[in-house]
Order: C-alpha cells, then sequence, then structure tokens
C-alpha cells in the first residue's frame, strides 16, 4: 500500500476540564501539537497526566474546554464544535473491548458490515486476509476470552485497521502484556506501520517503547497534563530488535531519560514547595 | 512474522490425562483405558461424598420419625412415604396435578418475560423511560407478592386468571430488576468503542447491550422461576383448583400425611427441571460463556 497522504492532525491550545459535583479537574492544560500524515507520535506521561483524555479528544468522547483539533485541514472538535466518534479514527483501548460474544472473526468484520462500507462476504474475507498477515490464522472462530492476551491486542489492532481508518489511536495497548509478548507486539506494529503508512497515535507510559516506535514523542508532565518535551526520533526505519542496540538509540534515550527525569524531579520539589505552603 | 506464532499457548491443561503422567503408571489395553475412565467419572470421592450426604438426610429422617422425636412425631418415614409414591405416581390424578401447575407456571412466566425483560431494557437504555417507570416500580416492589392473593381474587373473576397473574408478578420483579443491572453493567469501553468503529444506536442496542446484559437476564429468569413456584404454590393452595400446591395442602385435610411429603417432592423435583431448562436455554443462547 502506498503511504497514506491524509490523516494529518494538529492540536491548538487544547485544555480540558472535567466537572464532576461542580469539583475542576484540570485533566489537560494547553496543548499543542502535530501529528503529520502518516507519522507515528508517541505520548509518555506518568499515570493520571491526562493521556487517555487528550486521545479521547481527538477520538470524539470528550469535547474540549478550550483550544481546537484539525484534522486534514479542517477544525473537528472546538468548545463549540462537539466531534462525534467515527472510523476514521479507530481506538484501540488501554483495557481491551473485544466483545467477549462475538467470535474473533465476526469482531473484526462488525465495523465493515455495520457501517454498510462491505458485504458480509467481502468483509468476511478482507477480515480473513488481515488476519492471515498478522498470523492469527487459525483461531477465527475462537471466542476472545480463548486466545492469549497477546492475540486478543493484535486482533483488536485488526478490528480498527480493517475499516481503513486515516488515523489510529493506540491508548496503552501493551501496557498488560509480558515482555516478550510485547517485544513480537512491538515488531508486529513496526511492520504493519511500514505497511499501511497509517497516522498512529501511540500513548504509553514506558519511555524505552515510545523512542523504538516512534518518528517523535511528546513528553507530558504530571497532571495538569501540558506538553513538555518534543523529542525527534530519527533511527531509520525499518527498524528491529538491531536498532535498540546502535548508538543512535541509546544516545536518544540517554537525553530523553535525563530531560525527563529533570522534568519529573522539577515537578517533584514544585510539589514539594506546594506542600510547605 | 515467524516470530509472532511465538505466543500460541498450549491450551486445554484440563484435557491433559493427568494419572498417565504420574510416575510408574502405565496404560495396558484399550478396555483397561476405558474402564478406569469411566470409574473415575462416576465413582470418584466427591461424588462418594455427595451420595454419603443424600443416604444420611434420609438415615436421620428415618430415625427422627420413627423414634417420634418432637416435632417430628407425626411426620411419615420414608418408607411410608416411597409406598404411597409408587401407588400414587402412576395415577392420572398425578399427572394432571403437574400438568396445571406447570401449564400456570408456562404462562405466568412467559409472560413475565415477555414484559419484563423488554422493560427493563428500555429502562436501561433510555433515562426518560427509567424516570417514569423506575419510582413506581420501586415502590410497589416491596410489598411481599404473597399480599397480591386476595386483591387478584377479587381482580379476576375466573381462579386461572388470578393464579396466572400471580405466578407473572412473582417472577416479574426479578425479570426486570436482572435486567436493568445487566444493561447498567455493560462497560463503556464496549460502547465507545462500537461508536469509534461508526455504529449508530441501533447496532449499539442489539449488538452490544442485548449480549451484554443476557447473563444477568438470566439470572433474573433462574431467580424468577423460583419465585413463580413459590407464587403457584402459595396461590393454588388458596384459591383451589387443581395443581401440585393444592394437592399438597388437600392431603394435610384430608390426613394423608405421606401424600404431603411426596407434594413437597413433586414441586421440588418440577421446580429443578425448570430451572434446568432456563440453564440449558442460557448455555444454548450465550455460547461464549459456556466455555468458563
Ligand atoms: N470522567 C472523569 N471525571 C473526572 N475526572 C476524570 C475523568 N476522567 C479522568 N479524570 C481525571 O483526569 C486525569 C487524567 O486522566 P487520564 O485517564 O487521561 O490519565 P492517563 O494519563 O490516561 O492515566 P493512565 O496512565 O493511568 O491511563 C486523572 O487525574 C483523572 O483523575
Ligand atoms: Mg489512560
Amino acid at each position: 500500500m502506498a503511504k497514506a497522504k491524509e490523516g494529518n492532525v494538529i492540536a491548538k491550545h487544547v485544555s480540558l476540564v472535567y466537572d464532576p459535583l461542580g469539583v475542576n479537574v484540570l485533566a489537560v492544560a494547553d496543548c499543542s501539537f502535530e501529528i503529520e500524515a502518516g507519522a507515528f507520535m508517541a505520548i509518555v506521561g506518568p499515570s493520571g497526566c491526562g493521556k487517555t483524555t487528550l486521545l479521547n479528544m481527538i477520538a470524539g468522547f470528550d469535547t474540549p474546554t478550550e483550544g481546537e483539533i484539525w484534522v486534514d485541514g479542517t477544525c473537528i472538535a472546538s468548545p463549540t464544535i462537539r466531534l462525534t466518534p467515527g472510523p476514521d479514527r479507530v481506538v484501540v483501548f488501554q483495557h481491551g473491548a473485544l466483545f467477549p460474544w462475538r467470535t474473533v472473526l465476526e469482531n473484526v468484520c462488525w465495523g465493515p458490515i455495520m457501517q454498510g462500507t462491505m458485504t458480509r462476504e467481502e468483509a468476511v474475507e478482507k477480515a480473513r486476509e488481515v488476519l492471515k498477515i498478522s498470523g492469527l490464522e487459525g483461531c477465527e472462530n475462537e471466542y476472545p476470552m480463548n486466545i492469549s492476551s497477546g492475540m486478543q491486542r493484535r486482533v483488536e489492532i485488526v478490528r480498527a485497521l480493517v475499516n481503513e481508518p486515516k488515523i489510529l489511536l493506540l491508548d496503552e495497548p501493551f501496557r498488560a502484556l509480558d515482555a516478550m509478548t510485547k517485544s513480537v507486539m512491538h515488531q508486529y506494529l513496526l511492520d504493519l506501520f511500514d505497511a499501511t503508512g497509517k497516522t498512529v497515535m501511540f500513548i504509553t507510559h514506558d519511555l524505552d517503547e515510545a523512542i523504538y516506535l516512534a518518528d517523535r514523542v511528546f513528553v507530558m508532565t504530571t497532571r495538569p497534563g501540558r506538553l513538555k518535551q518534543m523529542i525527534e526520533v530519527d533511527l531509520p526505519r525499518p527498524r528491529n530488535m538491531k536498532t535498540k542496540v546502535t548508538d543512535r538509540y541509546i544516545e536518544l534515550r540517554n537525553e530523553a531519560l535525563n530531560a525527563v527525569h529533570e522534568e519529573a524531579r522539577k515537578a517533584f520539589e514544585r510539589g514539594e514547595r506546594e506542600m510547605a505552603k | 512474522m515467524e516470530a509472532i506464532q511465538m505466543n500460541k499457548v498450549e491450551k486445554n491443561t484440563d484435557q491433559v490425562d493427568w494419572a498417565s503422567r504420574i510416575d510408574g503408571y502405565t496404560e495396558h489395553t484399550p478396555f483397561q483405558k476405558f474402564w478406569r475412565r469411566s470409574m473415575r467419572g462416576i465413582f470418584n470421592l466427591s461424588n462418594l461424598r455427595r451420595i454419603l450426604s443424600l443416604v444420611i438426610i434420609v438415615v436421620l429422617w428415618h430415625v427422627v420419625t420413627t423414634l417420634k422425636i418432637p416435632p417430628f412425631t407425626r411426620v411419615p418415614t420414608p418408607y411410608e412415604v416411597w409406598v404411597d409414591a409408587l401407588s400414587f405416581i402412576p395415577t392420572m390424578h398425578c399427572f394432571m396435578c403437574v400438568i396445571f401447575s406447570m401449564g400456570r407456571i408456562y404462562l405466568g412466566f412467559t409472560i413475565a418475560c415477555l414484559i419484563g425483560i423488554p422493560l427493563g431494557l428500555m429502562m436501561g437504555w433510555n433515562r426518560v423511560v427509567k424516570n417514569f417507570v423506575f419510582p413506581t416500580f420501586e415502590s410497589l416492589r416491596p410489598i411481599p407478592v404473597i399480599s397480591w392473593i386476595p386483591l387478584s381474587v377479587i381482580m379476576f373473576p375466573l381462579t386461572e386468571h388470578s393464579i396466572v397473574f400471580l405466578v407473572f408478578l412473582g417472577a416479574f420483579y426479578p425479570i426486570v430488576l436482572n435486567t436493568l443491572l445487566g444493561v447498567e453493567s455493560v462497560r463503556a469501553d464496549y460502547i465507545q468503542g462500537a461508536l469509534s468503529l461508526g455504529s449508530k444506536p441501533r447496532h449499539i442496542f442489539f449488538d452490544l447491550i442485548l449480549p451484554g446484559a443476557l447473563p444477568s437476564i438470566f439470572t433474573g429468569m433462574t431467580v424468577g422461576m423460583g419465585l413463580a413456584w413459590v407464587m403457584v404454590v402459595a396461590a393454588e393452595m388458596v384459591a383451589g383448583g387443581y395443581g401440585l400446591g393444592y394437592m399438597t395442602w388437600e392431603s394435610y385435610i384430608l390426613i394423608a400425611y405421606p401424600r404431603i411429603i411426596l407434594g413437597m417432592f413433586t414441586i421440588g423435583a418440577c421446580g429443578y427441571f425448570s430451572s434446568a431448562v432456563i440453564r440449558h436455554l442460557g448455555n444454548k443462547a450465550m455460547p461464549w460463556r459456556s466455555l468458563f
């Protein structure tokens, strides 16, 4: 497949305030960034810093309190424009959301059939094809409960991909996996990214993972989440396990770790000052 | 891509024949193997304990009734009940009692499902419906269903109708409540995921809410079936007619004590059978869960 030319995302000074029971919680504060069409961006930050919230705004589950989100040159979300979720921006969730009552194949086919973009036969054929590419042949008729967690995550990514989204929104998809499965999944995702050229927004709290996978890594501060640091990752693609032992990778990683550590220390000290008041 | 195959973990450990893994264990012939398997299936320690517990209960029953220890002075012995069972069960009268009670259960319970499940689904799906229905529902629910017996006898000119109504009422509350609970327990992730795949409300209702609520709906039906039997027995005892409840009560009036116990057992057996049917339907309707 050729590199897709669409899927450019721009966030302009986006903020979001939750107010459950009138208590205002500033979850995301003044975030601005751009993801070029066909780029892989990772967002890294500590737990509870607003990563999921940021993703939810692009997905259309939350409306920004301030700021605007632009996709391919049109403003799709702002305090006055309510964005609805849609198959051009498919989300893969932190906790996994395969429907347990449908088999793997049914899960994958569901999107296109329901939208009416494909007939049942086309959808099944396409789903089988993508499942095969992903090494998931032979478990089409299993229920999600009966396959390993690594396979579940892969099925979920496949389910997103058959909809031909412009943007793939991945919310810590590999969080619950063990190290072995994780590295297999990394390779899978990298191969997939090289093959499809979709825009990817990948959320994680693991800096290593972010540098290994992404073109650009944004580091967020603790809540309220701001974008604090931008790391350009100029490692050549295609990447594989060997990339992790190159000098450039180690250099980038150390640089990033220092920056993040400094950031964390600053946040910690500021916290102490605030406590002392 | 080869590496991806790696995490296909070996599954189905429960199908491994553990005995064959023990040192020094050898299977000789296929017949030995078969014999061993089936014996292990029937005469394992767990089943022996289960049978033993039943035997102990019957023995205790025998002891307390033959020794006439109060309050068991007038309770028939297991043997008397057994003799009565042999003479009563093959009769037409017994058959009709079962048919009548079952028929009332079937009617009342089906109506309860037909009204209760859609009502519960709508309440969980639409806040307006819930706002309108739930307060009424919750204010009527604390009234024990048994206390509806006099009113329902007044309301319906035919005994048959009032009994079916009471059965309906007994099954209705748990079915509605559990259905509502089931709808509300569907994970928000699934809904968000479906929305992001581009689904419309209709798809969310039929493809997510309904299957997501199904386990809870079947729980409600099981509980509802239990209460339906409570109601049919109580209503038959009061309102009369045919049926197992009526038969049991009549036996008391006629001083046929063994038959009281027999009536109780028959009611228990019918109740068990009804629950088994629901469980079976549940497993059929939810193939993804029968693998747990
Ligand atoms: N619906 C909500 N109502 C109120 N506060 C919320 C809501 N959702 C999230 N928050 C708050 O917003 C902050 C950011 O949450 P978010 O889920 O975006 O964090 P995260 O970075 O994804 O964390 P994690 O790594 O644990 O997933 C959290 O402190 C959380 O308490
Ligand atoms: Mg999160």
